[in-house]
């Protein structure tokens, strides 16, 4: 079941790969048909899920694969090493809370994202091939339990990227590629390291040998004493920590390793934007709370303080420098860094609260910035710009378009009743009850005014009021008085039109739902997220040193 | 097993949401854009309010009765540390509750009414009366909510639809800029809120009323008592924020840009309250040093905002001036432990603030959208109901005695003396001192109002053709002048409103006479309201509360009296209380264990007719002033403006707040995001580049290395093996000849040698 | 005198070396293909002789044998070599070798 989930899109791109490159429709279809399958998956594997099954961490003298649910475990490389041993690489994958609802959510993305990519002309063939390939990475790299494996999926999933950024980009686009394609290889080298690393220092507590297990790895007492990242080597535990988190921390993006974020969405097209704000960034989390934290608990827990700042630092610069912007796309390129900070000070907050607030964010971020980044794609297809103040006035000629944008942008301010609310609030809750982060929090808390400050501007610059004198679209006046609104270059449907409203509609209501409800994805994450804070804490990891 | 009161509130609650969803998405394909739906769900529900009412308020008639339920919204599973940890969400019904309801949706249903007929023609015409209805909905969340959550999520709803409806004209710059605004500042106030809960959650990981209050009673608030202070002061930040109050009074009113239903509805009578509201939930666990602070931001608000109002011109305006100034009365009584009194203040303001914008949209309805009251007047004639209407509701605000107000507002001021007393006097006088200050300039700027707009002759004439300027010439609340001024000269098209907007006026004039609350015109106590909310008692342990030697010995023998009370006091405090004894606490007011609250009911008591006659006395001064300046001409109000100029513009400029907070705030913000982006671009991605510029310089140097040496040395060997290479090819002939021969003299030298070695 | 009066070994062997230097001399100075061939055909026929002579000498029948092979490889040699000779016949025009050094560049 998973493994199809992960495998349909490059099943897809084989299709497409036999399709000729002319019949765009039948390569947008598949496509589409691939990213539907995989959505269908998707929701039975979340109907089948069962939620007090907590996984995380396989309990000792327990199953060796722990309460993971959905477990794929084949060997995959073996090779005998001579004095080494034997190596064993595992195509291992299985889901758990906090997998799944990153399972629910790429899945949900890809189908927004082929949709969002229907007015792609341009070689639509690579394109889709690419889309698919990507597709499949990220979803591997959400379900994968062998380092190894998700080392590999990680590593596949920058090559489409370049791509997808480079070729089908902006009018900066090689730049924007290439710094997005080294800035993350430079944090995936380090990952590597510490893989091998790892690798050395744990022994599977069935097999006897070295593995790459992250099941394995997660247990503090598989590590063997005198390894190089065994318990008692401190300093060199310190070390890949930090440069395990800054491998992370690069894709999520925290500051100052944020750089690379707002270049890429600006010269990325609508699709692929959606694509890596939804679904991207939160692979840095991600993997700061599969790998990153579980395996190094006691520098994590060291390090509390210093993470929380960092998410500070971004909750409100990336609100500062939202508010200076007068690009509409890179002014939401910044809320992401922004609301990517709550992620981050949920997590630093430790106790479950925060975390559930972080999980929950992440899922939250997911479909709201895909709102976002769809919604600055309606616009630029019309206008061919994305300037703030080349506008003004559209609530009245694009009532339905301004209505949803109204929706999107206070689901990202945090508007109660829509579902960033129950995350942020969490993750206040949760760094406020914890005292290490207690003082964080209190300044965090300026990120909900000066986030509702630059939605709210753009908002009025945009919709309200009237044209301006230097708007990009002519008023026209028909027979009757009545003003309309007409964009240069653009022959569609001036408000919404059906594909864009199959796209923004199924995201608002899950996003007004969530925020009403939010047990149906909560539920899912709590008895895993309880686990986590449990391995986490720092009786847990005193207990097994 | 859910009690039938509280499924009604819950069909109430949903009512009007039902509204807002059909609304939104039909109201173009409804006839008369659905308005009908709007007004038959706010009738519904005002028809089931009023049954809670009745039934809580009329049959039972217990101060202590309260019906809670709650349910688990979010189940968070078994916490670490915490053990199974829920979060829940409530309602609850007591007293407060019910009269709130009622309150809520019977003037939610008028200014439904009412905007049926002043709202018509407008092109979002449906669209206004969706936005009704999810305001109602919301302010109906506040009003039932059970916990902490619940109640900041409601808040922050009523801050949306008063955004939607502040901006409902979002055509006009002004208009946006106000809604901004208004949802900027209530953020500003709502974070200090939500740190209020944070304090709170954060040591007892609940969100419910109750488990806070049992849990601060029980003495678990393991934090410094200042946290619990800091709790009281932040929770009442999102107060300052929704009700107005200094320092974050500023988005009041410009939030006049919305319709005039809206402003009655939301930024007079109902959402703002609810800040005071809120504050009242929470009364139990302010310390008394979250008191004081209290206390002083509402005697500030009331003063500064009615030195305000005094030289405002547009007519809403000068309501809206009035309205932060009794909030700030209401925050004020709050602050000085009359609980009971500013809650029933806030009833009574309801009522008759609701009356007074309702009333300034007949008139301006009917002047053709002109808000101006210097080109006004003589609306007398020409608007009987509405003037008489309006004339009731302004002496209510005014406070002059047979109204409610007169009764709630005399309740605040003689609690404001008594608080005075007990803490001692010294800078705590300024508090009693800024009321009664504000008392008078209430009645001064009220008496004027309805002289410039009633009395007198029409002025609309004298209005220069173009927009009229003032000193500083952003009076920004003139935004209906697009709609042309075609009437000049006299007062042809000034007629009195139709009957649909006549009613609202006439229901809530009748509910700003005394009667309504209490049969005794003097004595607010007397009336069911004191009754039935009596001021709770504290949880906050009050080892410290007396703090001079002054206080301590009037508390003394204040306690000496309570103890004589004791049998009431433990009655009154459990929820069956006796009605017999209902009689003693009515006399008396509420029994308190607490030593500093016992001694202020009691100074407060003491002070009531010291009050009475003070308050009358600056009313009937303040509107005496008013008759003297605009009646009788005895002074004249320009001239005197000159003579005090200085004075005259830092009242009509308002304080300059809004100049001070975009000089400092809004700049500065500006200032840091300009400056944090040109950090990000230049500094940050700076580095980001800077570094590949170095890799890219040590990449040509590399190359270099890799082009003249280490490729130098391939190439060297390319070279020698290609020249040996063109020596060798001579030989090379092709001809098979050649290479025979070759071999020929090979093997013959072979021979040879071999021959010589033989020789040997 | 015997060596003028009794044919032994050295007469043929020295035969041999004739008709070998004779066929060396055709193939190395002729500059026609067919000669050349004529100038193998000598040099197999000396190496015919050596075997013959070494094996009359020697007893046994192995030396017969590899005569007996190497006339029929010279038969089969001059199909094969003259159907070269027509080949270059027809591409270059000329049975002349040394114009046949297309290899040489």
């Amino acid at each position: 079941m998973l493994s199809l989930i992960v495998f349909l899109p490059i099943i897809a791109g084989l299709i497409i790969l036999a399709v000729p490159a002319s019949q765009k429709q039948i390569i947008r279809i598949v496509s589409l048909l691939a990213a539907i399958a995989q959505g269908v998956i998707a929701v039975l594997i979340w109907r089948h899920y069962d939620p007090t099954m907590a996984g995380i961490i396989a309990s000792p003298g327990g199953s060796p694969v722990g309460s993971f649910q959905l477990i794929e475990r084949i060997p995959w490389i073996s090779l005998n090493l001579g004095s080494f041993g034997p190596m064993t690489i595992e195509y291992f994958i299985g889901v758990d809370g906090i997998s799944i609802t990153m399972v629910l959510l790429t899945a949900l993305i890809s189908i927004i994202g082929v949709l969002s990519s229907w007015t792609i002309q341009k070689q639509v063939k690579g394109y889709f091939i690419l889309f698919n390939l990507l597709s499949t990475a990220m979803m591997g790299c959400f379900v994968a339990l062998d380092f190894f494996l998700f080392y590999v999926f990680w590593e596949i999933m920058l090559l489409p990227m370049y791509f997808l950024i480079g070729i089908w980009g902006g009018p900066n686009r090689e730049y924007a590629a290439i710094k997005f394609f080294l800035y993350t290889l430079f944090g995936s080298v380090f990952m590597l390291l510490v893989m091998i690393g790892l690798y050395f220092s744990v022994v599977d507590p069935v097999t006897g040998h070295h593995t790459f297990s992250l099941v394995a790895m997660a247990s503090q007492e598989n590590y063997l004493k005198g390894a190089i990242l065994g318990p008692d080597s401190t300093m060199w535990r310190t070390i890949a920590f930090i440069v395990l988190f800054i491998g992370f921390a690069i894709k999520v993006p925290m500051f100052p390793f944020h750089t690379w974020l707002p270049d890429a969405h600006v010269e990325a097209p609508t699709p692929i934007s959606v694509i890596l704000a939804g679904v991207l960034l939160k692979l840095g989390t991600y993997g700061m709370m599969r790998i990153n934290f579980p395996l190094f608990p006691e520098v994590y827990h060291a390090g509390l303080y210093v993470i929380g700042v960092f998410g500070a630092i971004n909750i409100i610069y990336g609100a500062f420098c939202a508010l200076a912007q007068q690009d509409l796309k890179k002014m939401v390129a910044y809320s992401s860094i922004s609301h990517m900070g709550y992620v981050l000070l949920g997590l630093a907050a430790a106790n479950s609260e925060g975390m559930l607030g972080a999980l929950y964010q992440m899922f939250n971020h997911g479909t709201i910035t895909a709102m976002l980044f769809l919604l600055v794609g309606v616009i630029y297809d019309r206008a061919h710009t994305r300037a703030i103040d080349k506008f003004g006035g559209l609530a009245s000629y694009m009532p339905v378009y301004a209505g949803l944008v109204t929706v999107a942008w206070f689901a990202s301010l945090g508007l109660p009743g829509l579902s960033g609310f129950i995350s942020e609030a969490f993750v206040f809750v949760g760094a406020f009850t914890s005292t290490t982060t207690r003082p964080i929090a209190m300044v965090s808390v300026l990120g909900i005014v000066f986030g509702a400050a630059y939605l709210l501007w753009s908002l009025q610059r945009m919709f309200l009021g009237k044209r301006r004198p230097d708007a990009a679209y002519d008023l026209e006046k028909d027979a009757e008085g009545h003003e309309h609104i007409h964009f240069h270059d653009w022959n569609g449907k001036l408000d919404l039109d059906a594909r864009e409203l199959t796209m923004l509609v199924p995201l608002a209501v899950i996003v007004i739902a969530l925020g009403i409800y939010p047990m149906p994805i909560m539920g899912m994450l709590t008895a895993s997220i309880n686990k986590l804070v449990t391995v986490l804490a720092p009786v847990a990891i005193s207990a097994v040193n | 097993m859910m009690h039938s009161l509280i499924q009604l509130s819950i069909v109430v609650l949903l009512l009007p949401l039902l509204s807002f969803v059909v609304l939104i998405f039909f109201n173009r394909r409804l006839p008369r854009m659905g308005d009908f739906v709007g007004v038959g769900m706010l009738g519904t529900a005002f028809a089931i309010s009023a049954y809670i009412f009745w039934t809580v308020i009329v049959q039972h008639y217990d101060p202590a009765y309260r019906i809670a339920w709650n349910f688990t919204w979010l189940d968070l599973g078994n916490v670490p540390g915490v053990g199974p940890l829920q979060v829940k969400m409530g309602i609850v019904i007591d007293n407060l509750t019910a009269i709130m309801l009622a309150m809520v949706t019977l003037i939610s249903l008028l200014v439904h009414l009412y905007s049926t007929g002043y709202m018509a023609g407008d092109k979002n015409y449906g669209r206004f009366f969706a936005y009704l209805g999810i305001f109602t909905f919301s302010m109906l969340g506040i009003v039932l909510s059970d916990t902490l959550l619940s109640i900041y999520i409601f808040w922050e709803l009523v801050g949306l639809s008063s955004y939607l409806l502040i901006g409902f004209y979002f055509e006009k710059d002004s208009a946006a800029d106000a809604q901004k605004k208004a949802f900027l500042t209530n953020r500003v106030g709502d974070i200090g809120m939500w740190l209020g809960i944070l304090i709170l959650y954060s040591q007892f990981h609940t969100f419910g009323y109750q488990e806070i209050f049992q849990n601060i009673a029980a003495g678990k608030f393991n934090l410094s008592n200042g946290w619990l202070t800091a709790a009281g002061i932040l929770l009442f930040f999102g107060c300052v924020g929704k009700s107005a109050q200094f320092p974050l009074h500023i988005w009041l009113p410009d939030a006049m840009e919305g319709p005039t239903p809206v402003s009655a509805l939301i930024h007079a009578a109902t959402m703002v309250a609810a800040g005071v509201y809120f504050v009242g939930r929470i009364f139990v666990i302010l310390t008394p040093d979250a008191l004081h602070y209290i206390a002083f931001i509402g005697a500030a608000t009331a003063f500064m905002s009615a030195t305000i109002a005094i030289t405002q011109h547009d007519i809403k305006r000068v309501l809206a001036y009035s309205t932060v100034s009794q909030l700030g009365y209401m925050v004020m009584g709050l602050g000085v432990g009359a609980y009971s009194a500013a809650l029933f203040h806030l009833l009574t303001h309801a009522f008759f603030k609701a009356c007074l914008f309702l009333g300034s949209g007949a008139i301006i309805h009917a002047m053709h959208h002109e808000q101006d009251m210097r080109w006004m007047g003589g609306l007398r004639k020409n608007m009987p109901w509405t003037f008489a209407t309006f004339s009731i509701a302004t002496l209510a605000l005014a406070g002059l005695p047979l109204t409610s107000g007169f009764m709630s507002k005399d309740a605040i001021l003689a609690a404001a003396l008594g608080f005075a007393n007990v803490e001692g006097g010294g800078v705590f006088y300024l508090i009693p001192v800024l009321g009664f200050a504000s008392a008078l300039m209430t009645a001064f700027y009220m008496g004027r109002q309805v002289w410039l707009v009633f009395f007198g002759e029409s002025r609309t004439h004298l209005k220069p053709a173009e927009a009229h300027h003032d000193e500083h010439g952003h009076d920004d609340a003139h935004g209906h002048d697009d709609h042309g001024h075609d009437d000049h000269g006299a007062h042809h098209g000034v007629h009195e409103v139709g009957w649909i907007m006549r009613a609202p006026l006439v229901v809530l004039a009748t509910l700003s006479v005394f009667i309504v609350f209490s049969p005794d015109p003097l004595d607010g106590a007397k009336g069911w309201f004191m009754h039935l909310v009596p001021t709770p008692s504290t949880v906050v342990k009050s080892a410290e509360a007396p703090k001079t030697a002054a206080l301590a010995a009037t508390g003394g023998i204040l306690l000496a009296e309570a103890s004589n009370d004791a049998e009431h006091a433990t009655v009154s405090a459990t929820p069956a209380a006796a009605p017999e004894h209902g009689a003693a606490a009515e006399a008396h007011g509420p029994v308190f264990s607490d030593p500093r609250q016992a001694e202020l009911a009691h100074a407060a008591h003491a002070n009531h007719f010291t009050a009475i006659y003070l308050s009358s006395g600056m009313v009937a001064f303040g509107i005496g002033l008013a008759l003297v300046v605009y009646a009788f001409g005895a002074i004249d109000p320009e001239k005197t403006a000159q003579a005090i100029r200085p004075l005259y513009l830092y009242s009509f400029n308002k304080w300059y707040w809004d100049e001070i907070y975009d000089a400092t705030v809004i700049r500065g913000s500006m200032l840091i995001a300009r400056a944090l982006a040109w950090f990000d671009t230049n500094i940050v991605d700076g580095i980001v580049n800077g570094v590949a510029t170095t890799f890219r310089k040590f990449a040509f140097l590399n190359a270099g290395f890799d082009k003249y040496v280490v490729d130098g040395a391939v190439n060297f060997t390319a070279f020698f093996v290609q020249t040996s290479g063109a020596v060798m090819r001579k030989i090379q002939t092709g001809k098979v000849q050649t290479y025979l021969v070759m071999v020929m003299v090979a093997v013959l030298g072979y021979f040879a040698v071999y021959l010589v070695q033989l020789m040997k | 005198m015997e060596m003028f009066t009794t044919i032994g070994l050295n007469h043929f062997l020295t035969i041999s070396a004739i008709l070998f230097s004779l066929g060396m001399f055709a193939v190395m100075t002729r500059k026609n293909a067919i000669v050349i061939l004529m100038g193998v055909e000598l040099i197999l026929n000396a190496a015919n002789i050596n075997f013959l002579t070494f094996s009359k000498y020697n007893g046994g029948m192995a030396g017969v044998m590899f005569s007996m092979f190497v006339i029929v490889l010279a038969a089969a040699e001059a199909a094969v070599a003259l159907a070269i000779v027509i080949n270059i016949f027809k591409t270059f025009k000329t049975v002349d070798v040394s114009r046949v050094d297309t290899m040489k560049e």
